[in-house]
């Protein structure tokens, strides 16, 4: 395995990455000084916090939100929604067939519940599912 | 050594075949990279708290620190740059763009936990953006770059950086960074997973992938 590294790491031998140009550094401390100088950028927060227009703004915003919320809390309900409900109430008792349609009966009339099944099955793995979904007899349980 | 490389690379028996033989990969590359590593971090004497402590002052508004700063990072920074960009120019416009970046973000600098990978990975960026830019301008080529310059004044070493050099022209960039990021500033492929946004193991085969490109250019070449 040494091999295959031997070439890269004699190739790299006795040598390095040049160095900046030494101009380079006047110039960048000369500009890193000057913005170091300078006062530093306020982060989103700060800014909002010390700006009196974007503050009045925020204030704004939150009085106009608090004043919609309160106004549609109280508000009565339109007379269209009113009249809308009277009108189905009508239609129902008007017609026997359009309440048969709303109420949607079962598909099995004697299907019972999942849970009821598992309760009244006789069988081991029927009380271990029962055990598992949480649905222990009580009285199973006690004795 | 090796197995301390082996945990760091995530190795376990519980991993793929194939896991298994990328990080013994790199745990190899890592332990015959030790020497170098080591006289790389030797060199740039930049122990944790160095790096903490003067962040930590310039983030009070020291010049000093800003100083002593550059003295520490400017030649790591400028050789990931240039490795990035191929171009000594674009590499000293990263290096002033990193410090004034430093600087007018000073107010954060206390909160940075670790300084050094922080400004690797703000160079790493930059260099990237500064190279996109470039390659939209004109197809410059890198093989005028050089990577590398024999460390004293010894003529057949100057002949061999400028024939690495050529060869490194060569690699991927993104190869190229990983490589120099493990050879010469003695990063782990953790460090630079973090540094160059890929996973782990990514930067451990970036790195395997480069060295045997180099070698098979090595062959090409002689």
């Amino acid at each position: 395995m040494n091999d295959t590294q031997q070439p890269s790491t004699q190739l790299f031998a006795g040598m390095q990455p040049p160095g900046p140009p030494p101009g380079l550094r006047p110039d960048v401390l000369a500009s890193a000084t000057a913005a170091l100088e300078e006062e530093p950028p306020m982060d989103r927060w700060a800014q909002l916090w010390h700006s009196r227009p974007l503050r009045l703004a925020w204030a704004a915003t939150v009085l106009a939100l608090v004043g919609a919320n309160l106004a549609i809390t109280e508000a009565p309900a339109p007379s269209s929604a009113r009249a809308a409900g009277s009108f189905l109430r009508s239609l129902a008792e008007a017609d026997a067939e359009v309440a048969e349609i709303a109420r949607l009966p079962r598909l099995q009339l004697d299907a019972r519940s999942l849970a009821a099944a598992l309760l009244g099955s006789p069988s081991r793995a029927g009380r271990q599912a029962t055990a598992a979904l949480g649905l222990t007899d009580h009285k199973e349980t006690k004795s | 050594m090796r197995a301390r490389h082996a945990n760091e690379n995530g190795t376990g028996s519980d991993k793929s075949p194939g896991l298994v033989r990328l990080c013994t990969m790199s745990a190899v590359a890592e332990h015959v990279d030790e020497q170098a590593s080591t006289t790389a971090s030797a060199q740039l004497g930049a122990r944790p708290e160095t790096w903490r402590r003067l962040f930590d002052e310039l983030a009070d508004g020291s010049h000093m620190a800003l100083e002593e700063l550059y003295d520490l990072a400017s030649a790591q920074l400028y050789g990931l740059a240039l490795w990035r960009t191929g171009s000594p120019e674009d590499a000293s416009d990263v290096v002033h763009e990193v410090f004034l970046r430093l600087a007018q973000q000073r107010n954060r600098l206390s909160a940075i936990r670790a300084p050094r990978s922080w400004l690797l990975t703000v160079t790493h960026r930059a260099a990237v953006d500064a190279a996109r830019r470039r390659s939209r301008r004109q197809s410059q080529s890198l093989e005028e770059c050089p990577f590398l310059e024999a460390a004293g004044a010894d003529s057949d070493r100057t002949l061999d950086a400028r024939r690495a050099s050529l060869l490194l022209a060569g690699l991927p960039p993104a190869q190229r960074d990983v490589i120099y990021l493990h050879h010469f500033l003695g990063c782990t492929f953790a460090v630079i997973g973090d540094i160059v946004g890929v996973p782990t193991f990514t930067a451990a085969s970036r790195y395997r992938l480069g060295l045997d490109k180099l070698r098979r250019l090595m062959e090409v070449g002689s």
